[in-house]
């Protein structure tokens, strides 16, 4: 392709990119990823180029570049190999496995072979934490790696042959009445004729042909539904927030999955999209929106362009676009991906990153139901808890709140990762015994191991023992045991674990996703984890435990965001749990 | 008006201003780096934390929260002195000095850097970073005048918020990400846009550096003289940060004051700050201005007066100049007195006006007086402070009148008429006559006298007799800005040599003669002044506050 050309093609993009947003800065990520597909990297010239387009400062479109990291000014290798070294993956031995992948290289991670062609890099949780140990390879996945699989993929790479997914679906559990997982078994559900067949649809048609705006949000409202990517805000709460005005408001899903341990929306947009897009068009008629939004993170290449087809078959269906089913609703559904920053699963860093800046959370107030995306009132919602919508209207209020608790009402998609027999994603109801989960569902520790900890929702959730996992899985039960439910996603260890290594690899983590915006963050991040990385080398001293332990407490709390708490609940918990591994380290 | 409590007073603030202003308002000092009054507000260095109460549906509820991003409320409590407050303040400097390099001793910021004085205030705890610290680029040339350390930056960000908000032109930013982030250019770059020097001044550290005075002087030597900026027509606020000891050391010959001028440590004037005036200047300036101070103590000043002695320049006493001068003018003006001109810098102060005014309008009766000085064509305007005319006090000599009479010829007629021989005296205050004469022009005139801050070697040839005049930085006075603003400069300090302000001469001069002006200081001039000058009226320099005050018809 001649340089005119590219240029030519980059300016059609640019421009049907822009017509997506109310500001056309928005198209920013979008782009650069054009270009680092068309050049390799992304050049001071593609920079200038793009801000041209977008009519902004290269310094704008710098910071992008350098904040996040799946875009690099380097260049990447044709091939690039991102290997997921996050606590699920390492659990599951990806070291070894990222020393073979160097050797069968010959580089080093974070180089590129001497021919252009492959290059290797760590990379920190991929969102696929049942799968593990796992790497993408280009846009491609591989799961459950080994090493003849990683052995296989390098010399398929070599001789230049193309390579195919290896993602196997993950196990999930049969349910009466699911909610979220009904069509997961079902072959090719991401269809919509196997989605209709299935009922998909029918009662989005329903809602809007015979509910009012008010009376679906008091039906969510009733329900009891609350926010399932970690926080637990009371969903129709959330959304009666936004002015009952007629301006220009926003739905954005988010699906940035990536707090370790996490991988339930993953399934959703892979084994049905469809109940997440009829979701959308239910919250968007209850809000009052024309736009939404689904914030995905771009390492979910399959599950992306699985949701990307489902929504282009919604729109030829009739179900997106103008005057939906003939009901005179109008709503456009764009998919937007994420740069690779952790902090962008925040809500107002996710909005800020949406618009094309750097995912540096927002300081509420204001809160983004009033002025979120493009400073227009704005509804963040995870995947699964919109996909939750469409049973709640369907089978209503008493038939979502016959499960679960009182506080914490229906089912749940529950990960579990590790060391377990069988890691999956499992839909469960509220208040399912951990126990359960993971011996149950999860068919118990592997052979010949024993539990030793469970991180159970989500890495920086507080840990509990293996005595400590008679909880119930429900945001109150938790709380009481002295950790959280967050996301539902347990992390679990057997004897093998030393608990200040597994707790290196997150303060590794967390150190590394901090946005940098905030100071108790941006330096307490990287200390914390540089005082774990000496211990665990040998060089513990009298006093860092101590030392540890302040530095968390000063990071608790004292931030714009909570990924600085988020940093410091797994050091607090891990020393206040397993103290003696933590002393034998000094000396 | 809300009224607040803050550490048990009650206080009453206007809507809308924070509480880290409101504090401020009334003594009480929140440390803080990233929060500046005139940048947007983004709350991320965590350091300018308090104790917010506030009724919260019924009762008191209590939280530490940063007091640039809370707005005064109504029966709201603010502690800034909570052991939970002094603790966050002391953890947030910890964590700031984690990485940092700790180069105070060579850094120029030392004595004058917030994160150095907050730890002695705020911090006093000992170090418990053992670990290897992050490197990164030092002493790193970004533009004309500005060198960056990231390893002493904070992160505040005020610096590329000042280059995105004031100037739009973004040369900074902050790149990468978490602990790997830091300032720097931006691709193909230089920080080099005509209000660079201001990122120096937001610095809170000593992450940026001003080339023009990087190891010239430690901050604790500084005296500081607040000033007007004598650079264009919109009369800055500024502070002059001045320093006599090495002068001192050095003072015992004219050779030392030469060499004075090679070596910049002997500089008296060290480097000019912005003041603080939203209605003038906001607190920025131009580097025009901040490094326009350097012809105070150039190798060219005229320290003594001068008289032409069969072709070369002889120093001599002050009277005998101003015999010259009486000698001439008079004879010039027997003939006739349209033969005279003077011609005046619109850089004299009103006051220096004034007196030029009352001697040679007022008592000589000369007709041809002006001060319209060509422009120099490079010079430029711009929409945020510069203005298009290059001097400070152009509207000063309009008002009070320092302009050819009914027939008199101004700068624009004077090359007519010395070449017709209509004019052949000229005196010249604060300017280079080739500015406006012909090389041609000059040569013809029979007597040529000035009054000069700086004589060039190519002016000399060109002198009958000079006046040594105080250059800026020495002299004390008002001007009167583009929209009719008066504003006060005070001295640093004496000038140079036998230099005078202009007034002090014009008085000798008016003496000589006969003419007699009664003033013994610049207090007496502005007295006459708003006595004679109706724009001028009632003004005192008590009534000029430190806003300056707007007079005239723009008032």
């Amino acid at each position: 392709m001649s340089e005119g050309n590219g240029n030519c093609s980059l300016v059609e993009v640019a421009d049907g990119l822009k017509a997506k947003y109310e500001q056309p800065r928005a198209a920013l990520v979008p782009l650069l990823f054009a270009v680092q597909t068309r050049d390799g990297r992304v050049t001071d010239e593609a920079e200038q180029e793009i801000a041209d387009l977008l009519q902004i400062d290269t310094e704008q479109v710098h910071e992008a570049v350098t904040f996040y990291p799946l875009l690099s000014e380097k260049p990447l290798g044709k091939i690039l190999i991102q290997v997921c070294h996050n606590i699920s993956c390492s659990l599951l031995g990806v070291e070894p496995l990222i020393d073979v992948l160097e050797n069968e290289l010959g580089i080093k991670a974070g180089e590129v072979t001497p021919d252009g062609e492959i290059g290797l890099r760590r990379s920190e949780c991929l969102g696929c934490c049942c799968d593990a140990p796992m790497m993408l390879v280009g846009e491609k996945f591989f799961g459950n790696l080994t090493e003849e699989k990683v052995k296989d993929v390098v010399a398929k790479l070599k001789a230049g042959e193309e390579v195919v997914n290896d993602s196997p679906l993950t196990p999930t559990n049969e349910i009466e009445n699911p909610a979220l997982s009904g069509n997961f078994k079902v072959p090719n559900a991401s269809s919509i004729k196997v989605a209709e067949a299935r009922g998909a649809y029918q009662i989005a048609k329903k809602v809007l042909k015979e509910m009012s705006p008010e009376e679906i949000t008091n039906q969510v409202k009733a329900s009891g539904l609350r926010g399932q990517g970690g926080a637990g805000f009371p969903t129709g709460l959330k959304w009666s927030f936004v002015p009952k005005t007629d301006g220009q408001k926003y739905l954005t899903v988010n699906c940035d999955e990536s707090e370790p341990g996490t991988c339930k929306d993953r399934e959703i947009l892979r084994r049905d999209p469809h109940k997440l897009i009829e979701g959308i068009i239910i919250a968007s008629k209850a809000i009052g929106v024309t736009k939404s939004y689904i914030y995905i993170r771009r390492e979910f290449y399959e599950p992306a362009q699985i949701l990307d087809r489902a929504i282009q078959e919604a729109y030829d269906s009739g179900y997106l676009g103008k005057d939906i089913l003939g009901t005179g609703m109008d709503l456009d559904v764009y998919t937007h991906p994420g740069g690779g920053a952790y902090i962008c699963g925040e809500e107002t860093g996710l909005i800020q990153s949406l618009e094309g800046r750097k995912g540096w959370p927002r300081i509420k107030p204001p809160f983004p139901a009033v002025q979120g995306l493009f400073w227009k009132p704005t509804v963040v919602n995870n995947v699964e808890t919109i996909s939750n919508v469409p049973f709640i209207m369907e089978k209503g209020v008493e038939a979502y709140r016959s499960r679960g608790t009182e506080k914490s009402p229906g089912t749940k998609l529950f990960g579990v990762s590790g060391h377990v027999k069988r890691p999956g994603v499992y839909e469960l109801p509220m208040g399912v015994p951990l126990r359960d989960l993971i011996f149950g569902y999860a068919d118990g520790i592997r052979e010949g191991h024993s539990l030793k900890a469970v991180i159970p929702g989500g890495s920086s959730v507080p840990i509990l023992k293996a005595e400590e996992i008679d909880v119930n899985m429900d945001f109150e039960s938790t709380a009481e045991a002295g950790t959280m439910l967050g996301s539902g996603g347990a992390i679990v260890m057997d004897e093998t674990v030393k608990i200040p290594e597994a707790l290196e690899v997150l303060s590794r983590f967390y150190a590394h996703e901090s946005c940098g915006q905030c100071t108790p963050c941006r330096e307490g991040g990287i200390w914390i984890y540089k005082i774990l990385h000496r211990m665990n080398s040998g060089l513990g001293r009298k006093g860092d435990i101590e030392l540890l332990l302040d530095l968390a407490a000063n990071m608790d709390g004292t931030t714009i965001c909570p990924l600085a708490a988020a940093a410091a609940w797994p050091v607090q918990s891990a020393i206040k749990k397993f103290p003696e591994e933590f002393e034998a380290l000094l000396y | 008006m809300p009224k607040i409590k803050i550490n048990g007073n009650e206080h009453e603030f206007p809507e809308g201003m924070n509480v880290l202003e409101a504090c401020k308002n009334v003594g009480i000092y929140v440390p803080h780096f990233c929060y500046h009054p005139l940048l947007r507000t983004v709350g991320s260095c965590r350091m300018c934390k308090v104790e917010v109460s506030q009724n919260m549906r019924g009762s008191m509820q209590s939280r530490i929260d940063i007091s640039c991003k809370v707005e005064v409320a109504d029966g709201m409590e603010i502690r800034t002195d909570t052991p939970e407050v002094k603790k966050q303040q002391q953890m947030t400097l910890e964590f700031l000095l984690s990485n940092h390099p700790l180069d105070c001793p060579v850094c120029d910021d030392a004595g004058e850097c917030e994160l150095q004085n907050f730890y002695f205030e705020f911090g006093q705890h000992d170090s418990r970073m053992i670990e290897p610290k992050i490197k990164n680029r030092k002493a790193f040339d970004i533009g004309r005048s500005i060198v960056l350390d990231n390893e002493r930056c904070v992160l505040c960000s005020r610096c590329s918020r000042f280059l995105e908000e004031v100037t739009h032109t973004h040369e900074l930013g902050i790149f990468g990400m978490g602990s790997a982030e830091s300032i720097m250019l931006k691709p193909g770059a230089r920080l080099d846009n005509d209000y660079a020097g201001n990122v120096v001044d937001l610095c809170p550290v000593g992450a940026l550096t001003d080339k023009d005075y990087r190891f010239k002087r430690r901050v604790w030597y500084l005296k500081s003289t607040p000033s007007i900026c004598e650079h264009c027509a919109r009369g800055c606020n500024v502070r002059v940060d001045w320093d006599l000891n090495p002068y001192h050391w050095h003072k015992k010959t004219f050779q030392m004051r030469k060499h004075r001028t090679e070596a910049t440590d002997l500089q008296r004037i060290q480097r000019i700050k912005p003041r603080r005036n939203d209605a003038v200047n906001k607190e920025w300036i131009c580097d025009t201005g901040r490094y326009g101070y350097k012809s105070t103590d150039s190798a060219d000043r005229l320290t003594q007066p001068v008289i032409n002695e069969s072709g070369e320049l002889k120093p001599v006493e002050a009277g005998a100049v101003i015999k010259a001068f009486v000698t001439g003018l008079n004879s010039a003006i027997k003939s006739n007195p349209g033969k005279v001109a003077v011609v005046v810098s619109p850089k004299l102060t009103n006051e220096e006006i004034y007196a030029a005014w009352s001697l040679f309008r007022k008592r000589l009766e000369l007709p041809n007086l002006d001060h319209k000085l060509p422009v120099d064509p490079e010079w430029t305007g711009d929409d945020l402070l510069k203005s298009a005319d290059p001097f400070p006090n152009r509207l000063g000599c309009e008002w009070i009148g320092f302009v050819p009479d009914g027939n008199g010829l101004g700068v624009e007629d004077l090359n007519l008429a010395i070449s017709n021989g209509k004019i052949d005296t000229l005196l010249t205050i604060l300017a280079d006559p080739r500015e406006f004469l012909e090389e041609k022009s000059l040569s013809k005139l029979k007597r040529k006298f000035f009054i000069l801050r700086n004589l060039p070697e190519d002016l000399k040839e060109h002198v009958d007799a000079a006046l040594p005049a105080a250059a800026w930085g020495e002299y004390r006075g008002t001007f009167t800005n583009f929209e009719g603003r008066i504003q006060r400069l005070e001295a640093a300090f004496d000038p140079e040599g036998e230099a005078q302000p202009v007034w002090h001469w014009m008085i000798e001069l008016a003496t000589g003669m006969k003419k007699s002006l009664k003033w013994r200081k610049t207090e007496d001039i502005m007295h006459s002044l708003s006595d004679h000058v109706i724009n001028y009226k009632n003004l005192s320099y008590d009534s000029i506050g430190p806003e300056g005050v707007v007079v005239g018809d723009k008032a």
